[in-house]
């Protein structure tokens, strides 16, 4: 089942110094329970089109649909921004405890989900505390569990580990894998970063610079749990720079 | 006698200027609407008003509004509580409490807002669950600013004749009387007791500006 279908979606913004045309025009489709990374040199569009894709930006040509749930209803869209989104002025569990509270969702059953969320993410000793009492890679943590409590259709995640050093970031890398293998939620990972690609998605679309547009499609097919030391997985990282640094290069 | 005076003047003040000051800076039409009222409003000093606001409130006190008139002779703190008084306090503290709020309200971070609109949240929630937290250091540094014009505006007025009670009347009274001794005592309280509204409103403030600072 398809989850998302994107068509001829572009985007151009109109500045005082001049357009930008940031985007496009694209085209692709993801199936249901995929986790598709978006691979990209700095100022490629891949913020944009997830902002689009989420509804943040109008598109000035193209659609997105998200396919609807099995249940019928509106498909649930999470987002994970590259940092500092948390509500500054309350606590971790109320933080994850706002889009539950948002849907109306009765107080015991809020309760139950955001403690059960908060103990899965390893961050139950943290749930009083404020945002910026943590370290960073358990503000994006929180961040994550912030979205996963929705339990969305459709996770988009905006570069969420680039701003964490290394190590940090491939424990979340690691934890995220946990997580999803549970879940049927469709994801679309942006990043820079071609080895945590490699590490993390089904499939990488590479995207070319400004504006951005397909230049590569790859399915990566690694086994379980994934090895960053392997023959295979250095492989696939050797071919996606070659893409990447010719496109740098141009 | 002032404390009262201001109270009310500064209660009223926030109960109303902190609503318009949400309302405007939420609102682009409010805004634009009132944004030349209030301008045109705010230079207007206070005591420049004191004279017309007698002429319209006909130095009508608390009493006579809640048709207390009978306890007119009897000492009484409503019958000191002149309209025109309240209605120029009122003035002097609401230009900064909105444009406190409206500043807060518009320093909402962009991505707070789109956060919450992709958790689900309508208008009305975003409002009352991210705009209005991350708007309250703003609108407590808009009420310490508006307690301190009250507290500046009341002992302007009470030293204007027609007023036989207050700390500005006490200050003129003694030095009608050429008691420097009183006059110097009353001015350290004023001055102790401006510096006392403005950190107690700070310090209740506190804790949402440590907030916010801590994560930018």
């Amino acid at each position: 089942m398809t989850a998302l279908k994107v068509t001829n979606l572009s985007k151009t913004y109109r500045e005082s110094a001049g357009d930008v045309h940031a985007l496009g025009p694209v085209s692709f489709e993801v199936e249901a329970g995929e986790f598709l990374c978006f691979l990209g040199p700095t100022g490629c569009g891949k913020t944009t089109l997830l902002r689009t894709i989420a509804g943040l930006e109008k598109p000035d040509t193209g659609e997105v649909i998200v396919q609807a749930p099995h249940d019928g209803g509106e498909p649930v869209i999470g987002y994970v921004f590259q940092q500092g989104a948390l509500f500054p002025w309350m606590s971790i569990f109320a933080n994850l405890e706002f889009p539950l509270k948002a849907k109306k969702i009765v107080q015991d059953t809020r309760r139950k989900k955001v403690e059960s969320m908060l103990d899965m993410m390893g961050l139950s000793s943290f749930a009083s505390s404020y945002p910026h009492q943590l370290s960073g890679g358990m503000q994006q943590r929180a961040a994550l569990a912030r979205s996963l409590v929705m339990e969305p259709d459709l996770l988009l995640m905006d570069e969420p580990f680039s701003s964490l050093d290394m190590r940090t970031s491939q424990e979340l890398q690691e934890n995220l894998r946990e997580l999803l293998k549970s879940s049927s939620t469709t994801v679309l990972f942006v990043t820079h970063n071609i080895e945590e690609a490699v590490y993390l998605a089904g499939e990488v679309i590479v995207l070319g610079h400004r504006p951005g547009r397909i230049v590569r499609r790859e399915t990566i097919d690694l086994p379980d749990p994934r090895s960053r030391l392997s023959d295979t997985f250095t492989e696939y990282l050797v071919s996606l720079r070659k893409t990447f640094e010719s496109l740098v290069s141009d | 006698m002032s404390l009262v005076r201001v109270a009310l003047g500064f209660s009223l003040a926030a109960l109303i200027g902190i609503p318009v000051g949400l309302l405007m800076g939420a609102s682009y039409h409010a805004r634009k609407f009132l944004s030349l009222m209030v301008e045109m409003a705010r230079p207007l000093s206070a005591i420049a008003l004191l004279p017309l606001s007698i002429i319209i409130f006909k130095a009508k006190t608390f009493s006579q509004l809640f048709g207390l008139e009978y306890l007119r002779y009897q000492k009484n703190l409503l019958n000191e509580m002149q309209l025109g008084m309240i209605f120029i306090l009122f003035w002097g503290g609401v230009f900064p409490i909105i444009l406190g709020t409206i500043q807060g309200v518009r320093s909402v971070r962009k991505m707070h807002l789109e956060a919450a609109g992709i958790l689900g949240a309508n208008r009305l929630f975003s409002f009352r669950h991210v705009i209005i937290p991350s708007a309250l250091p703003d609108i407590f540094h808009g009420l310490k600013l508006g307690i301190g014009r009250c507290w500046m505006v009341i002992i302007a007025a009470e030293m204007l004749p027609g007023t036989n009670s207050g700390i500005g009347y006490l200050i003129r009274y003694s030095y009608q009387l050429s008691r420097y001794d009183i006059m110097l005592a009353s001015i350290v309280i004023v001055a102790f007791i401006g510096a006392l509204f403005s950190k107690g409103l700070e310090s209740l403030g506190e804790k949402s500006l440590v907030l916010r600072s801590k994560e930018r």
